[in-house]
């Protein structure tokens, strides 16, 4: 079935003419055509942030994402952090080449989400210059663990939002880079004197270092980390390496978050890299060809 | 089975002399993935955008040069050009070894992928 991978069957149909020139063959480089940037980055998440990409159309989606123990939780112990994992599992679909929609569950305080991603512009060059791939992405987020804090709470409680803006640009074959402005909005803060909306800029980077391996990073800043409750959240950074082979794509990191759904390890993060809040992580992504 | 609708063909009838090019990105495959890997691991096509052929039609076959993924090989092969007042209809059907054009197969997806690519070239040209 995938023997056919390389036959390329062209059918030119656009052309110019038959008649007297200089040279003949100039005429190629009166041609202005549009070339779309491909594959900026190898997957739909580069660590822990969505990047601009989407699987395609007709292509279902499967995520599935660990986070182990800490490097300061009796690691050894803990067999590396690998008895005390998290995990997330994500299922999307490509509705068309720019829709996403998929619905993912966290152990992490049990989180249950829907999100939504779509293309809405794409780097080109030739006859059409664009310099940047746009991407908007939005998440709704639903906390089903217990709260322990013996207040009664209303379902909304439980809800949490991230909405983001993705600006990816491919620099060359090697280097691509996204700029991720973002809002995260959680229905419930600990007073009224916290914000319920937080403002956060992901920068990050991929650089290849083989066809089918890259280095990764990415970094979070964020508009407030401190609450009245006395909680002091810490800036999300992670490091890694993509490795992708035919429909996989493996990706293997060291993070200092440990929450896998967006408003939790971009606004409510408390582990700090200095003492050790290091987590060993990895996403594998596979996709199915389900309508072609 | 990928396909290109946007290639530029020049025929010149005084001399027979016969060029095709097109842009490695402008096939459409099927499946997404594979037109990534095309691009991405394959043709590399942001290094080689283009394959070109430059030669001459002559007695029902194109000769000339083709060139694909940076490397150019002399290629003679049958082709078909008919031509009318205000039209020539360019028809060629030829196979090349990927690996003549210095594009490695990894030996893990040696069974999935053929060794020779089939192209099938239909181009429909107006006189200027």
């Amino acid at each position: 079935m995938m023997r056919s991978f390389v036959f390329a069957f062209l059918i030119f149909s656009a052309v110019q003419a038959f008649g007297q020139e200089d040279d003949l063959f100039d005429l190629f480089d009166d041609v202005e055509e549009v070339q779309l940037t491909y594959a900026t980055f190898k997957g739909t998440q580069l660590i822990n942030s969505a990047t601009n990409e989407t699987p395609g159309e007709g292509v279902l989606q499967y995520v599935i994402a660990h986070r182990f123990g800490s490097f300061n939780d009796d690691y050894l112990y803990n067999f590396f952090g690998l008895d005390n994992a998290q995990i997330r599992m994500q299922l999307d679909y490509g509705m068309t080449d720019k829709l996403n929609v998929g619905i993912g569950r966290s152990s992490f305080l049990k989180v249950a989400d829907g999100f939504i991603k779509y293309k809405l512009l794409q780097q080109q060059t030739g006859a059409k210059n664009v310099p940047v791939s746009l991407t908007l992405n939005s998440s709704i987020n639903y906390r089903n663990a217990r709260y322990t804090d013996g207040v009664q709470h209303y379902t909304s409680d439980r809800i949490s939002y991230l909405h983001q803006a993705i600006i990816a640009r491919k620099w060359n074959r090697k280097l691509s880079t996204l700029v991720s402005p973002s809002i995260v909005h959680f229905n419930l803060v600990p007073t009224a004197q916290d914000p319920n909306t937080t403002a956060h800029l992901t920068l990050g980077g991929r650089y290849k270092i083989t066809n089918r391996m890259a280095l990764t990073g990415e970094g979070t800043l964020m508009s407030n980390r401190e609450f009245s409750s006395g909680e002091r959240y810490t800036t999300p950074f992670a490091l890694g390496v993509d490795i992708e082979t035919g429909g996989h794509v493996f990706q293997l990191h060291i993070s200092n978050t440990r929450a896998l759904n967006g408003p939790f390890w971009m606004a409510r993060n408390p582990y700090s890299a200095s003492n050790g809040g290091l987590f060993l992580g990895f996403n594998i992504s596979r996709v199915f060809t389900v309508k072609e | 089975m990928a396909i290109s609708n946007s290639a530029t063909a020049v025929y010149d009838v005084q001399d027979g002399k016969l060029g095709v090019q097109v842009l490695m990105t402008s096939f459409e495959f099927k499946r997404a993935l594979m037109q990534e890997h095309f691009n991405e691991n394959y043709a590399e096509s942001e290094v080689y955008p283009k394959a070109v052929f430059k030669g001459k039609f002559e007695a029902g076959r194109a000769i000339g040069a083709l060139t694909i993924h940076g490397v150019t090989k002399d290629v003679d092969v049958p082709a078909k050009l008919d031509l009318s007042k205000e039209t020539a209809h360019l028809v060629a059907e030829f196979a090349v070894t990927i690996e003549e054009y210095g594009i490695a197969i990894p030996s893990a997806v040696a069974n999935k992928i053929d060794k020779q690519a089939k192209i099938l070239v239909d181009c429909k040209l107006v006189a200027k």
